[in-house]
């Protein structure tokens, strides 16, 4: 088992490729039983930090989230325009609307409200 | 030679941007009317039954006025502050005491942030009130309250209620095309409105007002009639609209049953969540903004389905798993009943969720319950 903290760079990738479970795995025996937050202590503004260096990321994750047709208690992103858009989805209604011009910084919004991580 | 002085020159053009700041002449003497009428209420040379015919009239000066006003913000605001104050006086009549007036005028303020009128001219209003000598430190557990509707919500201190002020909610916009059925929505409304205030005024007291304010009758009558025309018309342009909303009258629903709601620090709320969100795209998460109040989880996740509304499309969430939030601040948001389902729902815009901490040893797992 490896010792806590995950790092940074680890801890955003396995949120970007829904990999966080395994990575909690390599650190504790039990990791579909813990508060799983508890090992993230990265932020929105560290994420689209890191998607600016690896932009390829961002676009994956676009391809596979934006495909995502839930429309109660998630969170979306679409692109409308040149533009992103990030809402959260409530019966349909989008709260918390916001528009980015990169699709690094709208990625980052979106992870951000999947798992309820600080902004900055 | 004749030398204009330059302390002159640069006071003119000082001068400038003030004026061009400046509310209209119009809604400025409105204004001083208005207080005028605020003082003569509050030391009885005002009565309560001549309230109302003020405020008939000073109502229609004020459209006139506010109509030929330009469109700034300095208009604007002030006409916000003047409509404010005009509840005031208003609810001082409907109370008939002094002391009403200043609770009022914070009720008033407050009705209007809660039903999402707000302005800049009304925070800034409820800023000003709030900090403002009848509403002290001294009188916070007294006077800490906020009216919305019929609902009364205390505030422990006024920084709790200064707080809330704040983080303002704003009211979403729908994402898709479910908005093609507001403008129908609104004509609905219109034809019902216009048709209940003719019914209303002819059958119910209109011939008494009309004694007291000759010319009123027809007055109303004319504007409900052009209310009636409007309606109809929207109608007969907009045939499509009920359909879109018949196909998805959920989203109709989840902006139109939202009542505001405060979660004071320290309360707990509960959520429910998919067992399999891990490895699910799109399914309910820890994260997300639907809880329930208490510190108490379903008894089953089939009991969690039926009473929240968790059993239609475009949900996943099989409520297998669910743990409690604690605010650890006061918290502005949402009441309804769960649409699809019974029990209230507290809806929780993203930028608060930092505001609730999540209870580790909460975290269960919850049976399935008997399917029927």
């Amino acid at each position: 088992m490896k010792t806590f903290p995950i790092p940074d760079d680890e801890q955003i990738h396995s949120l970007l490729t829904r990999t966080f479970v395994q990575k909690i795995g390599e650190y504790v025996p039990n990791p579909l039983d813990t508060d799983y937050m508890r090992y993230f202590s990265v932020t929105g503004t560290k994420v689209a930090a890191y998607l600016e260096k690896h932009p390829e990321e961002a676009k994956s994750y676009f391809a596979r989230w934006s495909q995502v047709k839930t429309t109660h208690d998630v969170p979306k992103i679409w692109r409308e325009g040149t533009n992103y858009r990030v809402a959260w989805l409530d019966h349909g209604m989008p709260r918390d609307l916001e528009d980015f011009a990169t699709l690094e910084k709208a990625v980052a919004a979106h992870v951000t409200l999947e798992f309820g991580l600080p902004k900055n | 030679m004749n030398l204009i002085p330059i302390s002159f020159i640069m006071s003119v053009f000082l001068a400038l941007p003030a004026a061009a700041a400046s509310p209209a002449p119009a809604l400025l003497h409105l204004d001083q009317v208005l207080t005028q009428k605020i003082q003569d209420r509050a030391q009885g040379r005002l009565a309560p039954e001549r309230v109302a015919e003020f405020v008939l009239r000073f109502r229609s000066d004020l459209d006139v006025a506010n109509a030929e006003a330009p469109p700034t913000s300095a208009n604007a605001d002030l006409h916000a502050r003047i409509l404010s104050r005009l509840e005031d006086l208003v609810g001082s009549a409907n109370v008939g005491n002094r002391e009403s007036i200043r609770t009022d005028s914070r009720s008033a303020l407050s009705r209007a942030y809660f039903e999402e009128k707000t302005t800049p001219a009304v925070i800034s209003e409820e800023k000003r009130i709030l900090s403002s000598e009848p509403f002290n430190g001294n009188r916070d557990a007294q006077d800490g309250v906020v009216v919305s509707g019929s609902r009364r919500i205390r505030f422990a201190t006024r920084h709790a209620a200064a707080n809330l002020l704040l983080n303002l909610p704003i009211p979403p916009t729908p994402l898709n095309d479910s908005e093609s059925s507001s403008p129908a929505g609104a004509a609905a409304l219109a034809a019902i409105g216009a048709t209940g205030a003719l019914l209303l005024f002819a059958g119910w007291g209109g011939d008494e007002i009309e004694k007291r304010l000759p010319g009123v009758k027809l007055r109303m009558g004319m504007a409900a009639a052009v209310g009636g025309v409007i309606a109809t018309a929207g109608f007969m342009l907009m045939p499509a609209a009920p359909l879109v909303a018949q196909e998805q009258p959920q989203i109709a629903s989840a902006t139109e049953e939202l009542q505001p709601y405060v979660i004071d620090e320290g309360k707990i709320v509960n959520r429910v969540w998919h067992s399999q969100w891990q490895a699910v795209d799109g399914a309910s998460k820890p994260s997300g903004s639907s809880f329930c109040e208490g510190a108490c989880l379903p008894i089953h996740a089939q009991s969690a389905i039926e009473r929240r509304g968790l059993n239609i499309p475009g949900i996943v969430n099989d409520a297998q798993h669910g743990g409690l939030f604690r605010a650890v601040g006061t918290i502005p948001a949402h009441l309804r009943t769960a649409i699809d389902g019974i029990e209230g729902e507290i809806v929780i815009s993203a930028r608060y969720w930092h505001l609730l901490e999540f209870i580790p040893e909460s975290h269960s797992q919850l049976p399935p319950g008997n399917p029927k």
